[in-house]
Formats: C-alpha cells, structure tokens, sequence
C-alpha cells in the first residue's frame, strides 16, 4: 500500500495513457498520430543513449544496431513463438524479447571495449551498428534484403507513450540515486572515480547494456507499429539522428534529450522538402553546437532543477 | 601488525629509476610525512600504493594482504583512500554529491528499492544524507553543500578532497600536498581538521607536504626521498639536522621554509 | 596453393591502402588523441579528386602513367590542404574543451563530407578512369599479378619510406615525435605545436588521399560512402599496431587487407566486412595496447 503511494503518480500517468490513445485515435488523423508515436519512440532512444552518452561519458554510435536487433528479435518472436498469444501477453513478451537480446548484444560489443580503453566505443559501435545490418541482410529466415513483415499491430501510441514513461521514469531515479551518482562520476573524472572505489568497468557497461536495452525495447515496439522492418530504417543515419538528439538536448540532460527528441521529430516532418539535405543540416548543425553551445539547449540542467531534487531525495 | 607495508618497492620509467628499493610501514593512528625536493619520488609513490602503477619489484601489504597490482578501486575498498596533488574533483556535481560519490560501497545495492521509491530507500538516504554532511561539517563544507564542486575555492577544494576521501571510510588516508594554495589561515584550520579527523577516526595518516612548518608540526615521523631513494627516516627534530636532508634541499634552511 | 598466392597478392594490395589511411589515423591520435572520424572520408574525397582531375585534365580520354603521377599528387596536395583546413576550422577551436566535444565534431564533419559529398558529386557511382591500363606482368598457372597491384603496393611503399624520413629525419618530423610525446612540454620548448598539428592533418589526409586515388584504378566504382567502411577498418589497423605506433599501422594495415581477403575467398565475402570487427574486439581482449603499443597510463 505504501509502496502504491509512493509510485501513484507514475502508475496513473502510465494508466492514462490508454484513455489518451483512445482519445487521440478518435479526434487526430492517421498521420499526426503517427508523428506522435514517433516521438515517444525516439524520446526513448534519446534518453537511453544518453544515460551512455551524456550521464556516464562514453560514447556509442550504435543505437540503431541495438535497435534492430530489438526490431528483428521481437518480430521473429511475434511471428513463430507467441504468435496466436493474447496482445496483453504476446507485448509484454515481445518486447522483453527484443530488451534483452538488444542487451546481450550490448554486453558482448561494451565488454571487452569498455574495459579497457572508452574513446574506442564510438567506432566499436560504429562497426558494429553495420556487421549487424550485413547479418541481418544474409539471414533469409528473417526476410533478408526484402526485409521482414507481417508482424501483428501490437504496440500503440497508449504502449509506446506507457514504455517511454517507464524507461525514463527508471532510468531518471538510477541516475538521480545516491548509487547512481556514480555514473555522472565517470564522466567527471574517471581516475578519482576508480580512488573512491568506484569500479567505473562495470558503472561503464551498466549504463551501455542498459541503453542497450532499451534501444532493443524502442525496435520493438517500432517493428510491431509499423509492422513491416528493413535494415534501411537502422543504417548509420538514425544512429546520428539519436545523436544529434543528446547534443541538441545537452549532455547529460535528460529532460533535454526529450525536448530535442520531439523537436527534432516534428522537424523532421515538417521539412520533407529539405529531406535531401537533411543530414547536412545534422552534419552543421553537430558542428556548430559543439563551437557555440557545447553543452546543448539545456546544458547539464533538467527543467525541475537538479538541486531541488537533489535535496529531496537526500530527505 | 603494520597497517601499511611496503617492503623493497621498485618502479622504473624507461631508464629512469622513480623509485628504489623503498621500504615503509605505517601503523593504525600513525601520522607519516612524506618529503623530499621535486620529483623525488613522493607522488609515484602514492601511485603505487593506489594502484595506478605497479611495481616492478616489491611487495606492498594493508593489514597483511598483498594489494599490488590490484585495480584501483579494490585497493580504496581495502581501506586506503588518497587525494590529488593536481585537484580531481567531479566538478559539475555538486559538493554534497562528490562525498556522496565517495560513500558509494557502502550504500545498500537495491535495485528494486531504488527504482520503486521505497520507505526503506528512503530512510538509508536520510541516513547517508546526514552522514556525509556530518563529514562536510568536519571539514568545513557543510553551508558549500549544495554548490558545484568547481565553483569553490582552492583551499576548499583541497579539503573537499578530503571529505570526498574520508566517506570512503578509509584506515589509511593519503594526502597529496593537501595545503598547497592554501592562505596562512587556511593552512592553521587545515592543520587542525586534520588533528581532529586523526582523533575521531582513528586513521593512520600519510602526508606528502612542502610546507616545512606543517610537517614538521604535525608529523610524528618522516620520511625523506631524493631521486627515488630513501635517503632519511626519523622524528622531525632528526630530520631537521640530517646532512643528506639539507643537502637535498640544496641548503635550504629546512626549519623556517615555509 | 595458387588461389592462395593469388588472395596473398590481393589481400597485400587492399592491405597496402589500409596502412596508407591507418598512418593518418596514427598520426593524428599520437598528437591529438583523436579518432579522427573524417578520415576515411577524406580518403573518399581523394579518390573523387582524381576523378574529377583525370577528366578536367584529359588524362581519362590519354591514359598515361605521368597523367596519374600528376592526378595523384595533386589530389594529395587538395586533400593535404583539406585536412588541415578541417583541423583549423572544427578541431582547433575546441583543443582545450573535453575530448567528447571534439569527437563529436568529428562525426560532424565526416557526415558533412558524405552527404555534403553526395550533394555535389551526386550519389550515384562514378566509374573512374582506366589512367593506367590494367596488364598482368607475372603468370605463373592461375596466379597473376598486374601491373596495377604492383603500382599499389610499389607507391605506398614508397610514400611510406618519404613518410619514414619525415619523421625520423627532419626538424618538423622531430617537432611531430615531441608533440606526440607531451603536448605541454613541446609547447614549452618553442615548437609551435599548431603548425605541427596542420603539418600531421596535411601528410596524414595527403596519404589517404593517395590511397583514395590509387583504389580508383583497382577498384574503379568511387562514390561519396566509399569511406565509411575502409575509414573504420583503416583506424581497426591502426589499433592493432598499436596506435600512435607508425610501423604498426603498415603492419595493422597489411594484416587486415590480407585477412579479410582470405575471409571473402575461403570462408564467405558476405562476412568479409565483419573480420575487422572481429579483429578489433579480439585485439582489445588480449592485447589492447596492440602489436607495437606500450601501455600507456594516464598521469595522476
């Protein structure tokens, strides 16, 4: 009961998502509302790569691949494991199916590159991101270059929005945790980390297979949205979009990334006429942040500010 | 036994001996300075008892245990926690947090507790809240505890280190010229926090310092290093009139440096 | 055994422009400690270059081996100019901020050269002239040896010999091995260390270039993504000879070429992009300094 207290703002907002779904399907179109389920879904890749990118200080370039094999997995799983399960049991499912494969998979790539030497990640990540789009292209079970469909419509705009408030719901109380703080730690200073007896290797690959994951949990509901996957919606590019996302909101902020998640989104829409230069304006707009604003729209803040927080967690 | 052994302990750069055949102990309680003229040899050998480097020969104990070679953070949790002679503060985290930091192997791993909120996390945060503004208070820092570490001054950076150190609940703690850009002032109440964190925790101290009059002040013994090598060991009034030591300085009246 | 010749002589031809693009990535994380992202794409830029040379200048309808020694170098020389433009423009300003800001400035302008790339040289495939026309010199049963993988590997070795006495040789070459070294002392010594950072992205883009150039003549299909791969197998080479180690890099580079083209022929040429992923996780678990590299550990 004390437990129900504790959490019941969460728990109805996660609830509330359901009536809103039903509300927002009878009063948007297709296509708007399409948008919207799009921006929870990279409002939840944002926030995970920047528990890596911006919490903890390294640095991936490989959401997209953890996202496609979250994508991939779940829609194997939907289509020859629980096909013919209820939805309510059949998503759940799925996309822990597709968490934890994106995880394992994380664990495998931040292993043994974590370990040793954090400015390698990118470009691990980086080659990593394509080995898997090669793999998947030559794996014919699951579709191969023709890609893969047919998966049931499991997720909705009431699961995607209910799995981002959950994703950013844990991973705001890891990090703003006493245990937590360790992570932000690694990014300050690695070494007097390490002398305060932080065992920074695992802090390191918590908060990559813990991206991991929830990158793999994004595919998943992505893949049972739109119900058809291709390599091609998980090249290199989104990994940057994810990218470009963190920096746009300020390293380390997670409020931010979400802001710059649905800016960038809605953005991305809108200017569909400018889709050709559209990774050129990413490319500038990367640079430009990084001469100008370093630490994004927001910098290391959150919009509830950090210190008020702070101090009443610390009550 | 010893808190802190080290027996014949050698580390080369390339062809440059930076320490040789060092030899140390330190007990429980023990408060130990550690000088010598610059790139003695001092700071290498913090690093080696921490870990950052490993000796090439030698052994190094804490309370009996062999710790070289160890990684870093298995030798803080064996109890001896250090400070940075180039400041390493998590400077964008706030004061409060650095110590918090510090604390960290001794909160409670609950995963399930701290993602629902519980009232048991919630009452070890209490608990580790006034913990570690009961260190902040010892050090002087406790109305600082809400600001960002890299917006205090030097000298309360240095003795945030301290605190930083201390909620690691060490036995031994390493200083690295812990008043170094400290005021005359500040440099008085350094010296007496210091006095009062041996008193109440117990610690066995290892001090690396210039200033001749703390040291000298405070020490109970010294050790002396000059190009890697001990070349003195004694009570403070010893080392005042060693020859090797003056010499070392170059002359320098080691009594009135300050 | 004559197939394996024969992927031996492959394998060293595409290993010989890897080592040529993994001396940049070397040399500029031994000065900065940068992963210069935009290598590989400035060996992209390279080879596109020598497209747009050979044609400007006639030598694509007059094949001769003077028009692609002139192609060559004055592709390095763009591509020299381009680095150290880059470095001015993105790196420098941001020398003294956290490496995180730098190397997402990297990725920045390695998007900006692929799809800035893809704007004005178009995103199709362009097929680069035949400057020199593609003989075999040695046959022995199936075994062949053109020509052209000759020229490969005969003007990378050669460029690495020029590279060799820079280094080892000359006052700047002298000024690179002490920035590499310690950035602060150098400085303190009087060598102007942004001139040596400009002088290391000018020969490190000018090699990729030259890798970029002479792949066109192998390889003839060029287009704006060429880089991507060869650029993260280049900085695998790299890591493997230990980066900021110059040796290492033209062994990292000759034994990745020779490995992955093994792979393609023995085991499958779908995986053939995945050996160097391979490789590089393999290198971190069992030796992460790579084959040449010390240890190194941060001061404290």
């Amino acid at each position: 009961m004390e437990l129900l207290k504790r959490n019941a703002v969460p728990l109805l907002l996660v609830a509330a998502q359901w009536p809103v779904g039903w509300l927002l399907s009878q009063t948007v179109n297709s296509y708007y509302l399409q948008i919207i389920v799009y921006i929870g879904i990279n409002a939840m890749l944002a926030v995970s790569l920047n528990l890596i990118n911006g919490i903890t200080g390294q640095f991936s370039l490989g959401h997209a691949g953890f996202m496609a094999v979250g994508a991939y997995v779940s829609a194997a799983c939907s289509l020859f494991l629980v096909n013919g399960w209820p939805a309510a049991l059949a998503l759940p499912a799925i996309l822990l199916a597709g968490g934890l494969a994106a995880a394992l998979a994380g664990l495998v790539v931040g292993l043994p590159t974590l370990r040793l030497r954090g400015d390698y990640l990118a470009i691990t990540t980086l080659g990593f991101g394509e080995i898997i789009r090669v793999v998947i292209l030559n794996t014919a079970a699951v579709g191969g270059a023709r890609g893969l469909g047919g998966m049931p419509p499991l997720s909705d705009f009431a699961s995607v929005y209910a799995c981002t408030i959950v994703c950013v719901l844990v991973i705001w109380r890891l990090v703003h945790s006493p245990l937590g703080k360790a992570f932000t730690a690694v990014r300050e200073d690695e070494i007097a980390a390490a002398a305060m007896g932080i065992d920074t290797t695992r802090y390191k690959i918590t908060a990559f297979v813990l991206g991991a994951f929830w990158a793999g949990v994004a595919g998943a509901l992505f893949a049972h949205f739109i119900g058809y996957i291709h390599t091609n919606s998980f090249t290199f590019l989104k990994s940057v979009e994810v990218v470009v996302m963190v920096v746009l909101g300020g390293m380390g902020s997670i409020s931010g990334a979400i802001i710059a998640a649905a800016v960038l989104t809605v953005l991305t829409e809108a200017l569909r006429f400018l889709a050709d230069y559209r990774m050129i304006i990413y490319s500038v707009l990367l640079i430009v942040m990084m001469l100008t604003r370093p630490g994004g729209l927001l910098g290391r803040h959150e919009i509830t500010q950090w210190r008020f927080w702070s101090s009443r967690t610390a009550r | 036994m010893a808190l802190l052994e080290l027996t014949d302990c050698s580390l080369t750069f390339g062809g440059l001996k930076a320490v040789s055949a060092f030899s140390f102990t330190l007990d429980a309680g023990q408060l130990v300075g550690l000088i010598g003229p610059n790139g003695a040899g001092k700071t290498t050998v913090f690093n080696l008892i921490t870990g950052v480097y490993r000796p090439d020969r030698g052994e190094i104990r804490m309370q009996g245990q062999s710790i070289a070679g160890l990684p870093t953070f298995r030798i803080n949790r064996s109890g001896i926690a250090r400070t940075f002679q180039g400041i390493r503060l998590f400077p964008n985290m706030s004061v409060l947090d650095n110590v918090v930091v510090g604390a960290n192997q001794h909160i409670a791993r609950a995963p399930v507790a701290m993602l629902f909120r519980t009232a048991a996390f919630a009452r070890h945060n209490a608990e580790l809240h006034a913990q570690c503004m009961a260190t902040l208070t010892l050090l002087g820092l406790a109305a600082r505890a809400h600001e960002a570490a890299g917006t205090l001054s030097y000298g309360e950076q240095r003795r945030l280190e301290i605190a930083r150190a201390l909620a690691t609940r060490p036995k031994l703690l390493l200083l690295d010229e812990p008043a170094a850009g400290m005021n005359p002032q500040e440099k008085v109440e350094l010296m007496e926090q210091i006095r009062l964190i041996r008193e109440k925790l117990q610690l066995g101290i290892l001090i690396i310092e210039h200033d001749m009059k703390l040291i000298m002040k405070m020490c109970e013994r010294i050790t002396v290093l000059d190009h890697g090598e001990t070349i003195a060991v004694g009570k403070p009034e010893q080392i005042q009139i060693d020859e090797r030591v003056i010499k070392a300085y170059l002359g320098e009246p080691v009594a009135h440096d300050s | 055994m004559d197939q394996l010749l024969q992927q031996l002589i492959n394998g060293l031809a595409w290993g010989a422009i890897y080592a040529l693009i993994a001396l940049g990535y070397t040399m500029v994380y031994g000065v900065l400690r940068l992963i210069n992202f935009a290598h590989g794409d400035v060996y992209m830029v390279g080879a596109m270059m020598a497209y747009y040379l050979a044609h400007w200048l006639g030598f694509a309808v007059a094949p001769s081996t003077i028009g692609f020694v002139i192609v060559l170098t004055s592709s390095m020389l763009i591509c020299g100019a381009l680095g150290a433009l880059i470095e001015l423009v993105a790196y420098r300003p941001l020398r003294n901020r956290p490496r995180m800001s730098m190397l997402i400035t990297a990725i920045g302008v390695s998007m900006l050269l692929e799809f800035g790339g893809q704007r004005v040289f178009g995103p199709d495939p362009k097929f680069f002239p035949q400057l020199i026309e593609s003989r075999s010199l040695f046959k022995a049963g199936a075994v062949v040896l053109t020509n052209i993988d000759l020229l490969v590997i005969c003007v990378s070795l050669f460029l690495m010999v020029v590279l060799r006495f820079i280094v080892l040789r000359t006052k700047i070459g002298l000024a690179v091995r002490a920035v590499s070294f310690s950035f602060e002392t150098s400085s303190l010594m009087g060598i102007n260390v942004n001139t040596v950072i400009s002088v290391t992205f000018v020969i490190g883009s000018a090699l990729a270039a030259a890798a970029g150039a002479m792949v066109g003549l192998r390889n003839p299909k060029i287009e704006p993504l060429m880089g991507v791969l060869p650029g993260v197998k280049a900085f695998v080479a790299a890591v493997l000879g230990g980066i900021g180690n110059f040796p290492g890099a033209v062994v990292g580079g000759l034994v990745m070429g020779v490995t992955e083209t093994l792979v393609a022929a023995y085991f499958s040429s779908t995986y053939r992009d995945a050996v160097a992923f391979v490789i590089l996780i393999v290198v971190l678990l069992v030796r992460p300094a790579g084959l040449f590299g010390k240890v190194t550990v941060e001061k404290v």
